[in-house]
């Protein structure tokens, strides 16, 4: 699996994009990389899961805490998950629960959104 | 297996291709090709020409169709340490193990899922990682089903024994409910599990998957 940060310039939002499984092996990874980002001034993460082949629940677990973590101050916006991993969200039915959007644009505008709220 | 996939099978191993068997034959290429993908059944009278032609009895290409007893099952297996980076090689395995076996895509990404989660499960709850030990994965087809069978030497673990989480629960207690999400998971894809344990063998559990009858990408 692959982790790279990338900056929005906007306030607090973070982009990060993944690659790989997304498997018990990798998701504690995945953890640490965002908790470090929390750590600091991050208040939103968005999530580009373009790249994501497979997605454990050991990954769904990471992709809650982020949620909580982010809950009242940003939040987690998932970025263009492909099919499958689309479907083992759908399956675990936790699609309600986790915000996706298509593009950059998209998930800006949700986490507008939210933060207004 | 089935005829069309036992006769590619032969004339892979034989070298011969669609043409140099059709030829033998007396047939067309794209019909040898039709009968290879099963979109149509030979009569008894090719099959025996095909037979010959590739130097098996005839029984050999009509076993495939009638016997399906459990004894015929193909069963593929694979032994490997118990450790979280071995699961993305495991995938691999049953991925490229059910594709040869032409299961449809969904039936794939459910038994992946499946698959992966008890995996983790074996290496995180029955060996506590741990020091280096093994688990297997078996893997058979039947003509209407793939089972799974996920054999480890840990300590007891039955995942069928944990109670299921209140989904809409689950952002709270994230972290504690892991396990349970994947569980919850497993039993949602899966047509069947079953468990059972004795001290000699250690934990088997058991996966069952019907094969759908649409090849398409269902959701």
């Amino acid at each position: 699996m692959k982790i790279e940060v990338i900056d929005t310039q906007k306030g607090g939002i973070q982009l990060v994009k993944i690659d790989g499984r997304l498997d018990a092996n990798f998701s504690l990874q995945l953890e640490d990389e965002i908790d470090k980002l929390l750590e600091q001034k991050t208040k939103s993460i968005i999530l580009d899961l373009s790249g994501v082949t497979y997605l454990s629940s050991s990954g769904l677990r990471v992709l809650l805490s982020i949620n909580k973590q982010t809950e009242g101050i940003g939040g987690l916006v998932l970025l263009n998950p492909g099919d499958v991993v689309k479907r083992i969200i759908e399956v675990a039915e936790l699609d309600d629960l986790l915000t996706q959007a298509k593009t950059v644009e998209e998930a800006m505008a949700i986490l507008g959104v939210k933060k207004k709220s | 297996m089935n005829v069309g996939v036992r006769l590619r099978e032969l004339r892979n191993v034989r070298g011969i291709s669609l043409r140099t068997l059709a030829k033998k034959v007396g047939v067309s290429a794209s019909f040898i090709s039709q009968v290879e993908q099963n979109k149509c059944r030979p009569s008894l009278d090719k099959l025996r020409k095909i037979s010959e032609a590739l130097d098996v009895p005839t029984s050999y290409l009509l076993e495939a169709e009638e016997d399906e007893g459990p004894s015929s099952k193909e069963v593929v297996e694979i032994r490997l340490p118990n450790r979280l980076q071995y699961l993305s090689i495991l995938a691999d395995f049953v991925g490229h193990v059910c594709r040869s076996n032409e299961l449809p895509n969904e039936d794939l990404e459910d038994i992946l899922l499946a698959v992966d989660e008890a995996s983790s499960n074996i290496i995180k709850y029955a060996y506590q990682v741990g020091p280096i030990n093994y688990f297997k994965v078996r893997i058979s087809f039947d003509r209407e089903l793939v089972q799974v069978d996920l054999l480890d030497k840990g300590i007891k673990f039955n995942p069928l024994e944990i109670p299921l989480p209140e989904m809409k629960g689950m952002t709270g207690e994230y972290k504690e409910k892991d396990l349970r999400l994947g569980i919850f998971v497993m039993k949602k894809v899966m047509d069947d599990i079953r468990y059972r344990y004795s001290p000699n063998e250690g934990n088997h559990l058991t996966l069952i998957k019907r094969i759908s009858q649409s090849k398409g990408h269902v959701l």
